[in-house]
């Protein structure tokens, strides 16, 4: 396994465009991007959210033989204006060369040395960095809080339907030494779509009826590490729909964490399974869900829905949430059979810009009255079978973000199942603009206190 | 509650509480830590961290670490998990008129967390 980069940066899905324009070259000369940004510390790494983009006018930019861009200092009282109002690191973004590694040149290392630090000073408790971009690589000097020197090892995250990392020297594949298992899958992922599976690691919230299946097949694909957040035991229900329960796990009330770990070693060796035994917002499960590059989402509830939602919003980290509901229509005669998996990529819509998630829906969902009112909501109809189409789906999602194996484009979709009928139907939904939810949430990353 | 509001409110905890923090995630919104508040005679732990959600318009929101016993040593019921900007805290129902033009946020915090001294 190769070793990640001390410093990952993430960039949502809206602010890609912006921040490739930023730096594109105008006029003959580089172009300079800053982003304001939050962070978060992990065990391994920091992960650096992109909040905002910033690009100086022309006129900011001043002629100066010998560099590739110089600006004025005014220029930049603004940005740092807005960096210190919300406590936001400054990171200022130039681009090299089309593709390949880049280096940073003597100059840009002088002007870091020069600005980073004073960012710092102004701002102490985020992170400021000097980035070169190319194509698909990047070089940094990373200024951390609370850290002497700075770190050069960075990767950039860019989300879209794809996610994309810039890559190492390397090229960014991994040599996978299990000849043969992933052959035929590779056919279709390909050796740097594999080494990607490999490296990742995939939060499973919800281990039941949908969850169940999704570990199932995360483990058939080789994933690098599964988290399993669930804070249940089995019991007689999860015989039906539990894919790898057995009677003596119901007999011992056996924690669902338990037997998903059970069926992940028994298909494979290669593949970590990391136990949660709690519920989501329990800090154990929000600390495991900020590792994971991808979440699925396997909830009865809106109000789990909300708390991922806002989770993996702040920490920049595409949610794939399943839903399916099985209920009798007015006069119990006839059924409805509806379901959902929808992609919620950040920066590109959240369930509360589509409208699946709402205060009402909320407020209905416990009579207005704090979530431990919750009532029946495990009662709802589950047939394996149609669990199975939907998380199907949803790691279906997971290989298409992870790999890129099929065509995209950026028409903001989910997709509706329909039991009845046995269709899964690819909608078009309308995200609605200025979401109050992601103005807060999106890469709100930490907070960062300041003492009184 | 104003800016000026919320600056004052932080002099008067940081005064009764000793220890406080503040922080501005989003505009409009204002989260207030406080390192420890007493909780009522015969709870355990004794004391509790206590976060206060200031939104622009709305009662303030009170939030506190989990696992609080009440005198009996039973668990407080109604009193549930929450994610708040990142972190897991605890909330309760409480009913108490307030009015932010007239009442302080001590007043606020000391109010909510009588309610554990009511055995269930």
């Amino acid at each position: 396994m190769k070793r990640r980069a001390a410093v990952e940066i993430r960039v949502p899905a809206h602010l890609a465009g912006p921040l490739r324009a930023g730096v594109a070259y105008r006029r003959g000369r580089e172009s300079v991007a800053f982003g304001l940004v939050s962070h978060t510390r992990l065990r391994d790494r920091t992960l650096v959210l992109l909040r905002k983009v910033v690009t100086l006018p022309d006129e900011a930019y001043v002629a100066a033989p010998g560099h590739g861009a110089k600006w004025t200092g005014a220029s930049m009282i603004p940005l740092l204006n807005e960096a210190l109002a919300a406590n936001l690191g400054v990171f200022f973004f130039h681009a090299h060369s089309a593709a390949g590694p880049v280096q940073l040149s003597s100059d840009d290392r002088n002007s870091a040395r020069q600005l980073l630090p004073a960012f710092q000073n102004l701002i102490p408790l985020r992170p400021h960095a000097s980035i070169v971009l190319s194509e698909d690589h990047a070089v940094a000097m990373v200024l951390l809080p609370d850290q002497a020197g700075y770190v050069e090892a960075v990767r950039v995250r860019w989300l879209g339907k794809v996610v994309r990392d810039t890559l190492d020297d390397e090229g960014g594949e991994v040599k996978d030494r299990r000849e043969g298992i992933f052959e035929s899958q590779a056919l279709l992922t390909g050796s740097r779509g594999e080494g990607r599976l490999r490296e990742a690691t995939v939060a499973v919230v919800g281990l039941s009826g949908g969850g169940s299946h999704v570990v199932q097949q995360l483990a058939h694909l080789g994933i690098g590490r599964v988290i399993g957040i669930d804070g249940d035991r089995v019991d007689q229900r999860s015989r039906s729909r539990l894919v790898g329960v057995t009677a003596l796990d119901v007999l011992l009330r056996r924690r669902k964490t338990s037997v998903m770990a059970r069926l992940v070693r028994r298909i494979t060796r290669g593949v970590k399974f990391t136990s949660i035994p709690h519920a989501v917002p329990h800090q154990r499960a929000i600390d495991a869900l900020k590792e994971a590059d991808v979440v699925v989402g396997c909830v009865d509830s809106y109000h789990a829905r909300a708390d991922i939602q806002e989770l993996t919003a702040r920490y920049l980290i595409p949610y794939i949430d399943v839903g399916l509901l099985i209920k009798p229509l007015q006069d119990a005669k006839a059924i409805t059979i509806g379901g959902n998996v929808i992609n919620a990529i950040p920066g590109h819509f959240c369930l509360w810009c589509i409208g699946f998630l709402s205060e009402d829906k909320l407020a209905a969902e416990t009579g207005g009255r704090p979530p431990s009112y919750f009532h029946g909501t495990d009662r709802q109809a589950q047939v394996v079978s149609m669990n199975g189409v939907l998380a199907s789906q949803a790691v279906n999602e997971v290989l298409q973000l992870l790999t890129g194996f099929a065509p995209v484009d950026d028409a903001p979709v989910i997709k509706k199942f329909n039991g009845l009928e046995g269709t899964l139907e690819t909608w078009v939904v309308k995200p609605r603009l200025g979401c109050p939810k992601c103005e807060t949430a999106l890469a709100a990353g930490d907070v960062v206190w300041r003492s009184i | 509650m104003t800016q000026e509001g919320i600056a004052e409110a932080l002099e008067e905890l940081k005064e009764v509480y000793g220890e406080v923090a503040v922080a501005a995630p989003a505009p409009g919104q204002t989260l207030i830590r406080i390192k420890e508040v007493s909780l009522p005679t015969g709870c355990a732990p004794t004391s509790t961290p206590v976060l206060l959600v200031i939104q622009e318009g709305q009662r303030p929101q009170l939030y506190v670490k989990g696992g609080i016993k009440l005198p009996n040593a039973g668990t407080p019921r109604n009193y549930s998990a929450a994610q708040v900007a990142g972190e897991e805290w605890w909330t309760f129902s409480y009913s108490f008129s307030w009015d932010g033009n007239t009442h302080t946020l001590v007043q606020f915090v000391e109010a909510s967390l009588r309610r554990f001294a009511k055995t269930e």
